[in-house]
């Protein structure tokens, strides 16, 4: 297992680097001149070439491409904005808290909502409660985010004045970002429950469990659930992804200052390396996330631990063969 | 089924009860304030006493350094109140004035005179001298910044004459020099820093108020100085400034409608909705204010010298119905103009109108010896909403008069590098919105007119034409004369059709109606900056109260 997780790290580092040219090639080709962007209209050639060796852009593809790699792997050094000139790094560090908070937090609601909102759903096929949730869910996954947001602001921000509009400084701030970003994600994760809830209790092993006598909230909980779970934990792990990149049009519309404001700030000014550092630790945390998804696999289902095990043990009796 | 569907409708109607309270047809609560109180019964801006205020002013622009002539735009506001400006406009009498200047004036055709106050200090305790003025003008140039583009200036022939003097050289004499709005920076502080420093965050300056936090991306707050070299503390009745940034220009306005905020910007159309309201009874309102300059299409003559022919003008400007274009392309914010200076201007002048008239247009066009499909266009634009309404409005007139037009739109940086090198090879260009003059004048709106290496459209290649602008631009020339030549130029521009205005640029401002007036908010605000020198001073409120 150990041997595994190194494996899979190790896999992360040309994930990343792959990623790490990708994302600095294309904005490499993106047409648009941060240099003019800074200096405006009444810029000469001379001025036009300082800026962009202060920015580092006179040197060719290559050039940029090596540096900028340079920087990040011996010094963790993502640059410095071409605007503020501060650092990206500080700035990761000021402000990635604050985005992993809301995506933590609205992981946890996504869980702790979508799968027994889902279970129930799939428990009570066809009731009233089950085709409820299931148009909400509908309605929610359809809706897209900065919808949700708007209406939440104006409904319970401006009109009815009950909650903030803006900000995390209060536990009741976090309430309408934390819907925002949560809800879809519910949606899916309920869909997705419910439909794999209603193939496994159909299954002959929990007919089985039935017969052998043993109570339904034993047989839901500790058989049924069990053995729903992988396809779950697929889609949770996609949803951690949509929470993170879903972070932009949240945090920009309620004004928190964490990594999608950063970002779209950047994308907007052209401002290349925060652009490239923010989609390199959206990327990274993704490698992470699907790690820890792999991993849940193994410690889930027992057949994916028996294969690494029997696989190793090949591996090792190949090599004793070899020896003798 | 039946029952699913059922229970879908009985949602959907709970959805669209949903959206309809908070996008509409319920009242809002504006006409309270937060604690619950009536608004209608606090409007009455201004000072009470000794008692101090803070202003929050919200932005959509994002917050830079201190660091003037850079982007981004909008520090530019609080670098106002941060260093005091070698040359502002005043706004009450929409007058060139300095903030720390004796005396200014033209020596000779090439040397201008600046002579700095005795007595000017900057907030580390350090006396402004001569080299910190013309540092002041240097240090543009080393930064690469485009504040010193019209001023003909060049840097290596000026001196210093003594302690308080330098004169200028200018390779020809302009009005740029004392209308930009230069600050006076600290050359040994600036030196001892460098230009990358996070210092600049908290700037060394000679202003009435000073940096006490700032948060990059978030906000950041102006204190009043209390060793301000020109005015006692007292004087002061904005005791801070509280800038907050917001990205999302919606998020923006309900916090100036939830009271959050004392006074904004409005830059889109979108949220025009707010002017026609009746706001009366709500804590907020919204003002429009003319930013000086006007929306004009003028023609390539640099490059293209179809644009000679005035027959092929005269056809473009009977075949377009200007109205319609304005009213589509701004909205709430159209205020039809015919001339360069906005209508509350002394400068405005009604030149006349050409009427909309597709059948002048074609006889014009045939005479400019061109059958319908003949011609084609093409032009280059910034791609944002309100330049795409006007590109297509446009397009669609152009057409229709039998002028085959491509347009291209792209983002700032690559329209900027398309109107300076020509890249797209523009024929025409749609829009032009010259930067807002203060003064409203209409040099300030003809912005370029008389540059030859500048944007490659805005040259108007006409002898007379330049004659005038020359004289506008003469620093010698009186004020009363000024307004006489202005008149001329703009008679001179439709008679000969050598650009077609069509409306003023109008910025409008949210405010708190319980904190400030709308006079003060107009007197104070210009091409969506503020003047927040002026507008903390005690006695510039009591104008209005």
């Amino acid at each position: 297992m150990a041997k595994y997780i190194i494996k899979r790290i190790l896999w992360m580092i040309p994930v990343m680097l792959g990623v790490l040219i990708i994302v600095f090639t294309i904005s490499y080709l993106t047409p648009g001149d941060p240099v003019i962007t800074i200096l405006g209209s009444g810029y000469t050639p001379e001025k036009y070439a300082a800026k962009a060796a202060e920015l580092n852009l006179d040197k060719g593809y290559f050039g940029q491409l090596g540096s900028y790699i340079w920087g990040i792997v011996t010094r963790f050094d993502f640059g410095k904005s071409f605007y503020s000139n501060l650092s990206i790094t500080g700035e990761f560090a000021r402000r990635f808290p604050i985005t992993a908070a809301l995506g933590i937090f609205g992981c946890i609601i996504m869980v702790v909502l979508g799968l027994p909102l889902g279970i129930l759903s799939a428990v009570k096929q066809y009731s009233v409660l089950d085709y409820t949730l299931t148009v909400i869910a509908l309605v929610l996954a359809a809706m897209p985010g900065f919808v949700l947001a708007i209406l939440g602001l104006v409904l319970f921000g401006v009109r009815l004045r009950w909650l903030p509009i803006t900000g995390l400084d209060t536990p009741k701030s976090w309430i309408l970002p934390l819907a925002t970003n949560a809800m879809p994600c519910v949606a899916m994760i309920m869909r997705q429950t419910r439909t794999n809830m209603l193939e496994v209790i159909r299954q002959d092993y929990i007919r089985t469990a039935r017969s052998k006598g043993l109570s339904e909230r034993t047989i839901l909980w500790k058989h049924a659930l069990k053995n729903c779970l992988i396809p779950i934990i697929t889609v949770t792990g996609g949803m951690v992804a949509m929470v993170m990149a879903g972070s932009i049009i949240t945090e920009n519309i309620f004004n928190i200052k964490g990594m999608g404001t950063y970002m779209y700030a950047a994308i907007m000014q052209r401002d290349y390396p925060i652009v490239n550092g923010c989609v390199l630790l959206i990327a990274f945390i993704v490698c992470c996330v699907n790690l820890i998804v792999d991993i849940c696999y193994a410690l889930i289902d027992p057949r994916i631990r028996a294969r690494y095990a029997s696989s190793g043990k090949k591996h090792k009796k190949k090599a004793h063969k070899e020896v003798t | 089924m039946k029952k699913m569907r059922s229970i879908l409708c009985l949602l959907m109607a709970v959805l669209m009860l949903f959206a309809l309270t908070a996008c509409g047809g319920g009242k809002t609560d504006g006409g309270k304030t937060p604690s619950g109180e009536d608004a209608s019964a606090k409007f009455n801006p201004g000072p009470k006493g000794d008692e101090k205020i803070t202003l929050r002013i919200g932005t959509t622009g994002y917050l830079g350094r201190f660091l003037s002539g850079l982007a981004p735009e909008e520090s530019h506001s609080a670098c106002n109140a941060v260093f005091d400006s070698i040359f502002r406009v005043d706004p009450w009498t929409k007058q060139i004035k300095s903030d720390v200047l004796d005396d200014w004036y033209w020596e000779d055709e090439h040397h201008f005179i600046m002579k700095l106050h005795d007595g000017v200090y900057f907030s580390n305790g350090q006396k402004a001298t001569s080299e910190d003025l013309l540092f002041s003008y240097e240090n543009h140039q080393e930064r690469g910044s485009n504040y010193l583009s019209g001023m003909y200036l060049d840097l290596d022939k000026c001196e210093i004459v003594d302690d308080m003097t330098v004169r200028f050289y200018c390779e020809q004499q302009n009005t740029r020099i004392s209308t930009a709005y230069i600050h006076l920076y600290c050359k040994s502080w600036s030196r001892e820093v460098g230009w990358d420093s996070p210092e600049w965050y908290y700037p060394v300056a000679s202003g009435a108020y000073y940096v006490k936090e700032y948060v990059a991306d978030d906000y950041m707050v102006l204190h009043v100085r209390d060793d301000y070299w020109k005015h006692s503390i007292d004087e002061y009745y904005v005791e801070e400034y509280y800038y907050k940034y917001y990205p999302e220009a919606a998020t923006l306005f309900m916090e100036l409608e939830l009271g959050n905020l004392d006074l904004c910007v409005i830059q889109s159309t979108d949220y025009s909705r707010y002017m026609s309201e009746d706001n009366s009874d709500k804590n907020y309102n919204v003002v429009l204010d003319a930013t000086g300059s006007t929306m004009y299409m003028n023609f390539g003559f640099k490059d293209h010298d179809i644009w000679y022919n005035k027959d092929l003008r005269l056809a473009f400007a009977y075949g377009i119905n200007w109205e319609e274009v304005g009213m589509l392309t701004l909205g709430d914010f159209y205020v039809a103009n015919n001339g360069f200076a906005p209508k509350e201007s002394p400068s405005y002048y009604d030149a006349g109108t050409r009427e909309y008239d597709p059948e002048k247009a074609a006889e014009y066009l045939k005479k400019a010896g061109y059958e319908p499909g003949e011609l084609s266009l093409k032009a280059c634009m910034m791609d944002n909403a309100s330049y795409k309404n006007f590109g297509q409005a446009v397009k669609y007139y152009i057409e229709k008069m039998g002028v085959n037009i491509d347009i291209q739109y792209a983002d700032v940086s690559a329209s900027i590098a398309n109107w300076v090198q020509g890249g797209y090879n523009n024929d025409i260009n749609l829009l032009f919105a010259a930067g807002g003059d203060a003064r409203q004048c209409v040099t300030g709106s003809l912005n370029q007119a008389n540059l030859w290496p500048g944007v490659t459209f805005a040259y108007v290649d006409d002898d007379h034409f330049q004659e005038l602008y020359a004289k506008l631009c003469d620093p010698n020339t009186t004020q009363e004369d000024i307004y006489k030549y202005e008149k001329e130029i703009q008679q001179y521009i439709f008679d000969e059709c050598l650009i077609i205005p069509f409306a003023e640029m109008n910025s409008a401002f949210g405010y708190d109606q319980r904190v400030i007036g709308p006079e003060m908010v107009k007197a104070i605000t210009f091409s969506n900056r503020y003047q927040l020198t002026e507008l903390g001073l005690r006695s510039n409120w009591e104008r209005y109260q």
